[in-house]
């Protein structure tokens, strides 16, 4: 078991009234370290409910989840909270910036609580936003917003990148931009990075695809050859 | 409208709970508050007035200084209005319990039928214990919450004092029992009644059948006035029934009184007359009775003198004698001797003499014994010669011459002749044959012998006659020396009695002057008691004389003490404990007023801001609705019905237990003084529609001007979402090295207080106004206990008042030795205080005020510490000074240097200018010296007061009192800390207020924040959510949030101090009484509690929100933004 990230058998149940609805049922994966990872799998299937377990939002019912050999899913709620704050990085669908900070104190806001943060200023030199340091969120647009929260993630120097819908909010152009950005992290800094989506189109990019349908992990393939985002059309 | 609209508003405040409840409770204690506040006076006066009505409490008591005859009484009957009659009898005694102390008593008479229907038993008692008294001799007692318990129990017996003076002439009884333990409305609280007797206050309330009372004179009576108890007892009203009735008595009064007069001082103008007469005559007797005792003090004095010579004289008589007889008994000695020598050697001589004879006598006794022995023998030889012859003869021999020799030559024949016939013949011739023999050997014969036996006779007959002549002369020698001896016995003996007498006499005379000297110092003993006790009985009459004379001067006074009879008309507002009650529920009026405000205020703002967020929530809804054709008037009333509910339910509720609550609370609290047996809360519609309304057409406004600013817009507008608020720069990051050094969590802060400034503005108002009723709250509290210390221990400088009815009191023996024992007074100063009313400004009040006049004007700077109040800085008292007390300055606008004009019932005028003004709490002064005084008026001040420095030892007191109370003139006693206590009783309940104005404050300050925080939090919820992502702490996340909300807190707390100040000066002048003037300061820990009591709210309001904060769920950070 040499694999960076491994659910084995997970589970996690929501309970709706009287029923038991299974949101993950024995999910079984495993990426490896360095890998650009695409979960995909339509609404409803259970996509969000591994990414908060994998994210340390939420816990597990059964099965072990693992990370660089880690038992995430026995961590109780300080574990986790310091899980979240050293371990991951983590790229909301609409950015989440603190609408009160400017761009570099939203990265600011992340690398401060973290061990060995990335400078601030030069990440977000580093997703293209030298010039828009100073700028508050409602000056910046959409994508630049997200360039931000990729920039606040990637500053902690967390083991994973995890990205929800990155493009959800984003026109068609700027989301592969912000693609192209994530795979370039990934492929520079050898960082892992694991995107959630919905759109299987995206899955020609990545090293890993794990396709997810009700509650359950249907596939786990690497894709020998990924392909640059920009020939990627959807 | 229509169901599901309905029902949506329904469902928007069960989703949103917690917001209706921030309007609900900040309407609910707004209202609560405001009404229960304004109704707590118009309840404790409708508590009172119930009590009143109840026990049938009297309207009006009328009082004459003469008391009240049955004329009188027939003639009040007469005036209109008045629904009944009580005359009573009340009287001061000091009754002597069973344990032995005695009490100042006020004994009221009760009539005969106390049956509560009975219109004319006024004042009624309501038993606590025991039964009513029913006949003369018993009585209940006044049951008091605030005495330390009643000092006598039911079954007591209460007797009539020994000191009480003539109680017979009140009192038909000795003695009272005590049947029953009572309350009465006519003293609701305990009040320092005052009485001239004993320690001149009244220690006991009790009442007893008018039949205890031998008095035909009443002592008053109580009026009750038709109308009267349809209307309440603290409306205008009732003030205006009272009035007439009393101007009316009034009148009457002016007529009947000066008979009254005529009569008693006709009695009393006698009395004095006998007791002028009666001392003269004293003092005559006194003064002979005097002369004659130091008349027989002078006899005596010569006596002794006398006494003393004589003694000396009999002294010198005995020394005399002594020296007499010493000489005597020398000489005595000296002759005695010498003639007894003279006399033993005469005796010797005579012996000799004697002896002489004797032995003469005893050779003549010899020489006859041996003539007789002669004789005798020549006798028997003759005898025998005539016998034998004879014989011879007879026997024929013849006898011649009858010789010897013939005898002898016959003898021899004879013998032979008769011997052998008689042999005794014979032997007698023998023997006269020897004889003759032997005269013849001798050679004679016995004619011879006879011849020579007749001459030796011869011989000692001469001899004899010889010594019987020398024995003759010696027995006369020895008769005389005899006698001589005899002679010097006897004078001997004579002389030893006559000294032995004389010494006797000496002793005689000794013991005698001894005797005397005794009788002298017994005499002089007996006259030095006699001075003794002449000088005694000469300071006793002096005492006695003097004594007569006080007796006189007070008599005087008394009879110029019945002064004018006059008639006093009293209503309810002159009932000690009535009108304190009034006064107090003013106060609570007075501060009612200004409370609620703060909540209004805060209750508009959370209105505001709550319903703002709500409009805002819902923005998408409300351009939904809009574009499906609902008119902005029907969507308005969504919010409307919203906040109307909350408003028309948080109304309900804080009426229901505000309008019961505070007043319930607060009359509580009055309750520690006063006996009001049923708190009377009764909903007083005006008021509860007036607080409900007003609050809720504010929250309703609020609304209005929320959706106003929203439904404006085109519903395509609003169907999106509303652009975030844009981050601004704020001020700080223009100050780089302070901005560089915060934290982002701290820029976050910073600029999220700048941003909401609804929030922000809430929030402070909120926090101070809580802060400031805190200050106000504390700082009333700090006031008022202030007056009590600051008037009577700071300023005053004496504890004890004695008023005077007279100047001349001060001339008083027994005053004046009070005042010197500097055991029970250390230091007294005369004054003259009399009660003026100022000329007021136009506008400025009519107050009165007392003119102070030392005696002493340096001296009376030790009695008052004349200081400015702000700056401690004495002020200046002296001959030319014109010192006002501050409140009055203030209340009057004057100034240093301004002149005040007072006025007086005489309607005389004066005018001073201010020198300056001083600091004093209780009532209003104006300070002059004797000289400024004595130049206003042209006439002199003269003392009516007396200020004292007096022991503080209570026992002491106790004993001052009594001995003052006695003295000629004394009106009265006061210590300044019965007033004070009495003070400080009055402004205890105050602190009730305290507690509900601090708990009221803190209820404010929870509904503030946390609604605050609840916005806070809801509307961040997003924000939230990603730092929990991000990995913060939950404590991290708690700072996050309550950094502002200590900010926030600490600013408001902030600005709640300075607010706070000046809300209690409003406060406290508002509640002040007219001549009080509470203290203007708020102490530091005031501030201190004020300040950690509203940081404590907020702490406790974070704590609360905590949970809520943890149970933020990071999927909200994944949801769209709305």
């Amino acid at each position: 078991m040499s694999s960076f990230v491994t659910f084995e058998n997970v589970c996690k149940y929501y309970q709706m009234g009287e029923v038991k609805i299974a949101a993950a049922d024995h999910v079984s994966f495993h990426i490896e370290q360095g890998e650009f990872c695409i979960i995909v799998g339509p609404s409803g299937a259970g996509k969000t409910t591994v990414l908060n377990m994998l994210g340390g939002m939420d816990g597990c019912d059964e099965g072990r989840i693992l990370l660089d050999g880690a038992l995430i899913s026995s961590y109780n709620k300080k574990q986790l909270t310091q899980y979240r704050r050293y371990d991951v990085g983590f790229v909301f669908q609409f950015y989440n910036l603190v609408q009160n900070l400017t761009a570099l104190e939203n990265v600011e806001l992340a690398s401060e609580i973290c061990r060995e943060p990335l400078d601030a200023k030069e990440t977000l030199i580093e997703v293209g936003l030298g010039e828009r340091l100073g700028n508050f969120p409602a000056q910046l647009s959409g994508g630049e917003q997200q360039r931000v929260a990729i920039a606040r993630a990637l500053a902690k120097n967390p083991k994973i990148l995890l990205c929800d819908e990155p493009t959800g909010a984003l026109d068609y152009q700027t989301g592969k931009q912000v693609l192209q950005l994530l795979q370039d992290t990934c492929r520079r800094t050898g960082r892992t990075v694991i995107v959630i989506t919905h759109n299987s189109a995206l899955t020609a990019m990545a090293d890993r695809v794990i396709r997810i349908n009700s509650g359950k992990a249907i596939s786990n393939e690497v894709n020998p050859n990924p392909i640059p985002v920009e020939r990627i059309e959807w | 409208m229509n169901r599901t609209y309905r029902k949506s508003i329904l469902r928007t405040v069960k989703s949103s709970l917690p917001r209706f409840l921030s309007i609900f409770a900040i309407v609910a204690l707004g209202v609560g508050f405001l009404s229960g506040l304004l109704s707590t006076t118009p309840d404790m006066r409708l508590s009172a007035d119930g009590y009143c009505d109840d026990t049938n409490m009297m309207d009006v008591r009328l009082l004459s200084t003469l008391g009240l005859t049955d004329d009188d009484l027939a003639a009040v009957k007469q005036i209109e209005g008045i629904k009944a009659i009580a005359p009573v009898y009340d009287s001061d005694v000091l009754l002597t319990l069973p344990l032995g102390q005695t009490l100042v008593t006020r004994m009221h008479s009760l009539p005969a039928d106390t049956s509560a229907e009975n219109p004319a038993y006024m004042n009624q008692l309501q038993l606590i214990e025991g039964r009513m008294p029913e006949k003369a001799g018993e009585c209940v007692l006044l049951q008091s919450s605030t005495l330390t318990g009643l000092p006598a129990k039911v079954g007591d017996r209460l007797s009539l004092d020994a000191s009480n003076e003539s109680p017979e002439d009140t009192f038909a009884v000795k003695d009272f029992e005590v049947v029953g333990i009572a309350k009465t409305a006519y003293y609701m609280s305990v009040e320092r009644e005052h009485s001239t007797l004993g320690n001149g206050t009244v220690s006991m309330m009790a009442y007893t059948p008018d039949s205890s009372f031998s008095s035909e004179i009443y002592t008053g009576f109580y009026l009750t006035l038709e109308g009267a108890l349809e209307n309440n007892a603290f409306s205008a009203d009732y003030d205006a029934l009272v009035e007439k009735v009393s101007t009316t008595l009034e009148a009457l009064g002016n007529e009947r009184a000066p008979l009254r007069y005529d009569e008693v001082v006709g009695d009393a103008k006698t009395q004095l007359m006998d007791a002028k007469v009666e001392l003269a005559d004293a003092r005559a007797e006194a003064e002979k009775k005097l002369a004659d005792a130091e008349k027989e003090l002078a006899t005596a004095r010569r006596e002794i003198a006398d006494g003393e010579k004589k003694l000396a004289d009999g002294k010198q008589a005995i020394i005399d004698g002594q020296t007499d007889l010493d000489r005597n008994k020398d000489l005595f000695a000296q002759q005695i001797p010498t003639a007894q020598k003279a006399l033993t050697e005469a005796r010797t001589a005579a012996n000799e003499g004697r002896a002489k004879i004797t032995a003469a006598y005893t050779k003549l006794e010899q020489t006859l014994a041996q003539l007789t022995a002669q004789e005798t023998q020549i006798a028997g030889l003759e005898t025998g010669k005539a016998a034998l012859f004879q014989l011879a003869t007879s026997i024929g021999l013849p006898v011649n011459d009858g010789s010897d020799a013939e005898a002898l030559a016959l003898l021899p024949q004879v013998i032979a002749a008769v011997g052998p016939t008689s042999p005794e013949t014979a032997a007698q011739l023998t023997a006269l044959q020897a004889g003759l023999n032997a005269i013849a050997a001798q050679g004679q014969t016995t004619e011879t012998a006879r011849a020579a036996l007749e001459a030796g006779k011869q011989q000692y007959s001469a001899a004899l006659t010889q010594i019987q002549a020398q024995d003759s002369a010696l027995a006369q020698q020895e008769t005389l020396l005899g006698q001589k001896e005899k002679e010097l016995n006897a004078t001997i003996i004579a002389a030893q009695n006559g000294f032995i007498q004389a010494d006797k006499a000496l002793l005689d005379a000794r013991a005698e002057v001894a005797d005397a000297e005794k009788k002298l110092s017994d005499a002089r003993v007996q006259y030095a008691d006699g001075e003794k006790e002449y000088t005694e009985k000469k300071a006793e009459a002096d005492q006695k004389l003097s004594d007569a004379e006080e007796e006189i001067l007070d008599a005087e006074a008394k009879l110029r003490d019945i002064g004018n009879c006059e008639w006093y008309i009293f209503d309810r507002s002159d009932n000690l404990s009535f009108a304190s009650y009034a006064s107090n529920a003013d106060k609570i009026e007075a501060i009612a007023r200004v409370f609620p405000v703060f909540f209004f205020l805060v209750a508009a703002l959370v209105a505001l801001t709550t319903m703002t967020r709500m409009v805002e929530e819902e923005r998408i809804q409300i351009g939904t609705l809009k574009a499906l054709g609902y008119s902005n008037s029907k969507i308005m009333l969504k919010y409307l019905l919203y906040a109307g509910l909350a408003g028309v339910l948080g109304s309900a509720a804080g009426l229901a237990v505000g309008i019961r609550l505070f007043p319930s609370l607060i009359i509580n609290a009055y309750n520690i003084m006063y006996e009001i047996p049923k708190a009377v809360t009764p909903f007083d519609w005006p008021i509860c529609i007036t607080s409900a309304a007003a609050m809720t057409i504010c929250v309703l406004l609020a609304t209005v001007n929320a959706c106003w600013a929203e439904l404006k817009e085109v519903p395509a507008r609003l169907m999106l979402p509303k652009a975030p608020k844009a981050g601004k720069r704020i001020f700080l990051e223009s100050m780089p090295f302070v901005w560089r050094r915060l934290k982002f969590t701290h820029k976050v802060t910073a600029r999220n207080l700048i941003r909401y400034k609804k929030r922000f503005f809430m929030t402070v108002i909120g926090i101070a106004g809580c802060t400031a009723l805190l200050v106000t709250g504390f700082g009333v509290k700090d006031s008022i206990s202030d007056i009590v210390s600051k008037q009577f221990d700071d300023l005053y400088n004496y504890n004890l008042m004695v008023p005077l009815k007279n100047t001349d009191a001060l001339n008083g023996r027994d005053l004046n030795a009070l005042l010197n024992d500097k055991e029970l007074v250390q230091d007294h100063l005369a004054v003259l205080q009399e009660e003026w009313t100022v000329v007021p400004a136009s506008g400025k009040p009519k107050d009165s005020i007392s003119l102070l006049v030392p005696q002493d004007a340096e001296k009376y700077t030790e009695f008052f510490t004349f200081r400015h109040r702000t700056n401690n800085i004495p002020v200046v008292f002296d001959d030319n000074a014109v010192v006002v007390t501050e409140k009055f300055a203030a209340r009057q606008g004057l100034a240093v240097g301004d002149e005040v004009t007072i006025t007086n019932s005489d309607n005389r005028k004066a005018v001073f200018t201010i020198t300056d003004i001083c600091e004093n709490y209780v009532s209003h002064y104006l300070f002059i010296s004797r000289s400024a005084y004595e130049k206003a008026f042209s006439q002199t001040a003269d003392p009516n007061l007396l200020l004292c420095r007096a022991t503080e030892d209570a026992n002491l007191q106790n004993t001052l009192s009594e001995k003052l109370l006695k003295c000629r003139d004394v009106a009265g006693v006061q210590f300044t800390s019965e007033l004070s206590t009495s003070f400080a009783n009055s402004i205890r309940s105050i602190n009730s207020i305290v507690v509900v104005l601090i708990v009221s404050a803190g209820a404010l300050a929870f509904v503030v924040l946390y609604n605050l925080t609840n916005i806070n939090i809801t509307e961040r919820e997003k924000e939230l959510a990603t730092i929990k992502v991000l990995g913060f702490y939950d404590r991290e996340v708690a700072a996050y949030i309550y950094r502002e909300t200590a900010v926030l807190s600490l600013f408001g707390t902030g600005v709640g101090l300075i607010l706070g100040v000046f809300l209690h000066q409003f406060v406290i002048r508002t509640a002040e009484i007219d001549m009080v003037m509470f203290g203007r300061s708020i102490y530091a820990p005031s501030y201190l509690y004020a300040a950690v009591l509203t940081l404590l709210f907020s702490l406790v309001v974070a704590l609360v929100m905590r949970p809520k904060l943890s149970g933020i769920s990071m999927v909200e950070s994944l949801k769209a933004p709305e």
